[in-house]
């Protein structure tokens, strides 16, 4: 399609509501490169902006601030704090039968248990960032055959970021599973998860999906099933994916 | 500042009555703050939600109708704006409309998961995404293009501005909209595509948006 067809579809785009064939003429032209377009896309954001931007009523309530503010709240405590063995030993045990699929709980050994206990724990009740959960579970896993990695997701809605290089995760050889972190605010509404591999095949699949008041909620794979590759994990709901992330497995 | 500051429908620089708009300060030390959310500073997300706080619940509010839901989903917007401020260019972006894509897709996949929005609905992940913030156009801190895109709508047909309105702010697929308003595909197209031109040529013409 030429840019002047293209025009009055721009703020349809920037809104997200062409249809799919539509979408990808217009993702198409915009992947050339075309300057006239990607400029109009621009504008039409803005309109779109303002449009969101135009709705009148009442302003959040005053509460409302308090919350928000509670997102940065565990930051400001020092990690060690939120990892105290005494708060670990009680909330390993609750929560990590809410995070871990009930079959995969039943086969694994006693060691994996708790192993998979604590990194569920460090995963839900610690809130910490990415950033800080990758640091401490290095520190807990450094030097360990069966050590469980834990990788966090950013999922995105739908097909993820186009172009995007899939993510590698490497998996130390002797892991008995590896536990998947994904945003809790999209795992609370999908009721289930599935792990497909390249060619398409369903290889893991889980439902219902453990819940979480955490930042991130565990899912908890087992290694077994990951050979080297590309996978997808996505998340369901009403039969259809909400959300998904490519990934590929790197062995070591 | 980069714009006037409206508070109750009133320019505080030129004092000229306007239209009821909840439309947040946006300022030129936006890329301060994200400088600071980026550095995770909570300072950083208390300023953020004094800025655009009220602009997203309003937004959401009119989206889900609930203000229960409506305020758990300000919260969980400002959160994935903590989380994915690392992404953002803190020179080039413009964060109050990032923020208010953020919002509005947190709306959607409530409405969806509620089933108030059918299978067709679109999928929005790449309507927030930070890369297409950066260097967002200036007339989009303006609140002039908010008056000029409310003047626009306010013009159009009643048909084509309904549909306008269920696809922004129902998250309603083209499809979705031809169902609801119990009319043919193609005259939805139609509509909106007419809808588009002449707001598009309503803003040129006040030297806004080339048309």
């Amino acid at each position: 399609m030429t840019c002047e067809e293209l025009k009055p579809a721009y703020l349809m785009y920037a809104m997200g509501t062409m249809d799919e064939a539509e979408t990808s003429e217009m993702r198409a032209h915009l992947d050339r490169g075309c300057p006239t377009c990607t400029e109009g896309l621009r504008q039409a954001h803005a309109m779109a902006y303002s449009m969101g931007a135009l709705v009148s009523g009442p302003g959040a309530p005053r509460s409302l601030r308090g919350r928000v503010m509670a997102v940065a709240a565990p930051e400001r405590r020092p990690m060690r704090t939120a990892f105290r063995w005494q708060a670990w030993a009680l909330a390993a045990a609750c929560l990590a039968l809410a995070l871990v699929p009930a079959w995969l709980w039943q086969q694994q050994s006693s060691a994996w248990r708790s192993r998979e206990a604590a990194n569920a724990t460090l995963l839900a009740s610690a809130r910490a960032s990415e950033e800080s959960l990758r640091a401490e579970l290095a520190k807990r896993t450094a030097g360990s055959a069966e050590a469980v990695p834990i990788y966090a997701l950013e999922l995105e809605r739908g097909a993820g970021t186009p172009g995007e290089a899939p993510k590698q995760l490497a998996i130390p050889q002797g892991a008995a599973a590896i536990v998947l972190a994904l945003p809790s605010d999209i795992v609370r509404q999908a009721s289930g998860a599935e792990l497909r591999n390249s060619s398409g095949e369903t290889v893991w699949t889980v439902s219902p999906l453990p819940v979480s008041d955490a930042d991130s909620t565990g899912l908890s794979i087992p290694a077994a099933r990951l050979s080297a590759g590309r996978y997808t994990v996505a998340l369901l709901a009403q039969g259809r994916k909400m959300g998904q992330f490519r990934f590929e497995v790197v062995r070591r | 500042m980069e714009c006037a500051i409206i508070i109750q429908g009133t320019t505080r620089e030129s004092g000229e009555r306007m239209f009821p708009l909840a439309l947040s300060v946006i300022a030129r030390d936006d890329r301060d703050l994200v400088v600071r959310l980026q550095r995770r500073e909570p300072q950083a997300l208390a300023d953020l939600y004094d800025r655009h706080g009220d602009m997203v619940y309003r937004l959401m509010l009119r989206m889900v109708r609930d203000s229960g839901a409506a305020e758990d989903l300000v919260q969980e917007t400002f959160l994935r704006a903590w989380n994915r401020a690392s992404a953002f260019d803190a020179e080039r972006g413009a964060v109050g409309p990032w923020l208010l894509a953020i919002a509005r897709n947190r709306a959607l996949d409530y409405l969806r998961a509620r089933g108030r929005r059918g299978a067709n609905t679109v999928e929005f992940n790449e309507m927030e995404h930070p890369s297409l913030f950066v260097d967002f156009p200036a007339e989009a801190l303006n609140f002039d293009l908010a008056r000029q895109v409310k003047r626009a709508l306010d013009q159009l047909p009643p048909q084509q501005r309904q549909a306008i309105e269920l696809a922004y702010y129902e998250g309603m697929s083209q499809s979705e909209i031809a169902e609801h308003m119990d009319q043919p595909l193609g005259t939805i197209k139609t509509w909106m595509r007419r809808a588009m031109l002449q707001m598009r040529g309503d803003i040129a013409a006040e030297g806004r948006v080339t048309g």
